[in-house]
C-alpha cells in the first residue's frame, strides 16, 4: 500500500505515564483519579480509558510530567482501597501523526509500523484531528523513524528534517505550559457522531500488527474510525476500544473473525461520540476532572474516554446522549453543538 | 459567486480542525497550515482571503510571519486575524498584545475563544 500523506507530528517530551486497573463497576476509577490530580493541581496530558467487561475490567491511563507521577500513582493508591491496582512507567514520549480524517489507516499503519520495530505501545488515543502514542523515551528516535517508515510528510523530507524543526519546538513546549483556570472551561465546540458500534479488542504485543492489517483492510472498506483508544490491562496484553459506524458492522465481524478467530470480541452496538473541542487539555490542570465529574453527577456510565492533543473524547450509550450533551453544556462554555 | 478562502496557521491540529469545522459550516473554503514556513508556503501556492494566525508554533511565529506579509507589496492587502494566548492572559508566555499590535495584524483575538467571537470576526472583514 502506498504511503499516506500526514501533514505532521507532534512531540511531548519528559512526561510518565500512570496505570490503574479497578473490577468493573467500579466507580473510583473515573471520578477520582481525575478528582485527585485535578485537587493537587497535576497537570494530564494524556489519558485513555476504557471499561471492557465484568472480567477484564476497566483501566485508566494517564500522563503527567515526570516528576510529578510517583506522587501522582502514591495519591491514586492511596485513595484507591484493596481492589485497584496501581503502577508508574517512567520516562514516556507522546507522538501524535495528524490529521487522521478518521482514516483506519492511519492507527493501522502506527501500529503496523511500531510493530515492525518492535518499539512498545504504552497507550493510544484518538483526538478530533490525530492519533497519539505513548512509547517509552528511549524509543522515542525510533517511532519517529517508524512513522517516517509509514506516512509521508510533504513538509520534512526525512527523520532529520523533522528533528530540526522540532528543536525549536521543544522550547516552545516548555513555556506554553499555561497557569491560566478558567471558572467555566472554554471550549470551541462539541460535536456528536451518532450511529456508532464500540468494538473492544484485547491483543498481546505481538499480535498488533495484525490489528495494523485488519485496520488497513478496513480502510479499503471506506469505514471512517471516529474513536480509538488503547491501554495495556496487563504486562503483555493491550485492549483496544474503537468506534465504527453501526453499517459496517457485519464487515467489521467478518474481518475481525478472519484476523482474530481465536481472540473473543465484545460487541457493543448502538453508542454514540462526543468530541469536546479545544479546551486546551494539556495545558492546565482539571480538564479531564470536569468532563468526568460531569458526567458522573448526570448519572451517565463513559464506555471509554481518550483525552490527546487538545480535546476530550467520550463514547456513550445512545440512550445518554441527549443527557450528556445537557450535561456537558452546562459545565463547558461553548457557543453551539454539531451534529456530525 | 467563489467561495472566499480562509487559511489557518496553527501548530495545534485539534484547533485547526476545529476552526476549519466551523468556518466551512459557514461555507467558506479553508485552507489548513501547521507551522509558519507552512503558512508562508501555503500563501505563496494559493492566495488567501484572509489569514487566522496562530503566534506561538515552531519554525517560524506568527508574528514574524504577520510582519513578513505585510511588508511585502504582494501580501500586505491580505487580512490576517492573530489568535493567541498571550501574556496578559497567560503569565508564563513573553507574548503580549502589544506585540500583537505592532504587527499591523487587522484583527487580534486572545485565547482561548468563544467560537462565536472567531466566525464572527471572520465574516467581518467579508461582509
Amino acid at each position: 500500500m502506498t504511503q499516506i500523506k500526514l501533514r505532521g507530528l507532534n512531540l511531548l517530551e519528559g512526561g510518565a505515564q500512570v496505570l490503574s486497573f479497578y473490577p468493573y463497576g467500579d466507580n473510583f476509577l473515573a471520578s477520582n483519579v481525575c478528582c485527585l490530580m485535578a485537587l493537587n493541581k497535576i497537570n494530564i496530558t494524556f489519558l485513555a480509558y476504557v471499561l471492557a467487561d465484568e472480567n477484564t475490567g476497566c483501566g485508566i491511563i494517564l500522563c503527567t510530567e515526570g516528576s510529578v507521577a510517583r506522587a501522582s500513582a502514591f495519591l491514586i493508591e492511596a485513595h484507591s482501597g484493596r481492589t485497584g491496582k496501581v503502577t508508574v512507567q517512567e520516562d514516556v514520549v507522546t507522538i501524535s501523526a495528524f490529521p487522521h480524517n478518521q482514516r483506519p489507516q492511519v492507527t493501522g499503519g502506527l501500529l503496523e509500523t511500531l510493530a515492525k520495530k518492535e518499539i512498545a505501545l504504552l497507550g493510544l488515543a484518538s483526538s478530533p484531528s490525530a492519533v497519539s502514542s505513548v512509547v517509552l523515551s528511549t524509543d522515542k528516535k525510533a517511532a519517529i523513524d517508524a512513522c517516517f517508515n509509514a506516512f509521508e510528510f510533504p513538509a520534512y523530507h526525512s527523520p532529520s528534517d523533522w528533528h530540526a524543526a522540532y528543536e525549536g519546538k521543544k522550547h516552545l513546549l516548555q513555556k506554553i505550559i499555561a497557569s491560566y483556570q478558567e471558572k467555566v472551561v472554554t471550549i470551541y465546540d462539541i460535536v456528536q457522531q451518532l450511529n456508532l458500534d464500540l468494538w473492544n479488542i484485547m491483543l498481546s504485543a505481538a499480535r498488533l500488527e495484525d490489528l495494523g492489517a485488519f485496520l488497513l483492510d478496513l480502510e479499503c472498506q471506506g469505514a471512517k474510525m471516529p474513536f480509538v483508544v488503547a491501554l495495556p490491562f496487563s504486562e503483555n496484553n493491550l485492549c483496544f476500544s474503537f468506534c465504527f459506524p453501526k453499517t459496517h458492522a457485519t464487515e467489521i465481524g467478518h474481518l475481525l473473525s478472519r484476523h482474530f478467530s481465536t481472540t473473543p470480541v465484545s460487541h457493543h452496538p448502538g453508542v454514540a461520540a462526543l468530541f469536546i473541542h479545544g479546551p486546551h487539555f494539556g495545558d492546565r490542570y482539571g480538564i479531564a476532572h470536569t468532563l468526568v465529574s460531569t458526567l458522573e453527577n448526570a448519572g451517565i456510565t463513559p464506555l471509554a474516554m481518550g483525552c490527546a492533543v487538545s480535546s476530550l473524547s467520550v463514547v456513550v450509550n445512545d440512550e445518554d446522549l441527549a443527557k450528556t450533551v445537557r450535561a456537558l453544556d452546562s459545565n463547558f462554555q461553548k457557543s453551539s453543538t454539531k451534529r456530525a | 459567486m467563489s467561495k472566499k478562502y480562509v487559511l489557518i496557521v496553527d501548530d495545534d491540529p485539534d484547533l485547526v480542525e476545529t476552526v476549519a469545522m466551523m468556518l466551512e459550516d459557514k461555507n467558506y473554503e479553508v485552507g489548513k497550515a501547521y507551522d509558519g514556513v507552512e503558512g508562508e508556503e501555503s500563501i505563496k501556492e494559493r492566495r488567501p482571503d484572509l489569514v487566522v494566525l496562530d503566534v506561538m508554533m515552531p519554525r517560524k511565529d506568527g508574528y514574524k510571519l504577520c510582519a513578513e506579509l505585510k511588508a511585502d507589496s504582494e501580501t500586505c492587502d491580505i487580512p490576517v486575524i492573530l489568535l493567541t494566548a498571550v501574556a496578559e492572559a497567560v503569565p508564563t508566555t513573553t507574548y503580549t498584545h502589544a506585540q500583537g499590535m505592532a504587527t499591523e495584524a487587522e484583527d487580534y483575538i486572545p485565547k482561548p475563544v468563544d467560537s462565536k467571537t472567531l466566525v464572527e470576526a471572520v465574516e467581518r472583514f467579508f461582509n
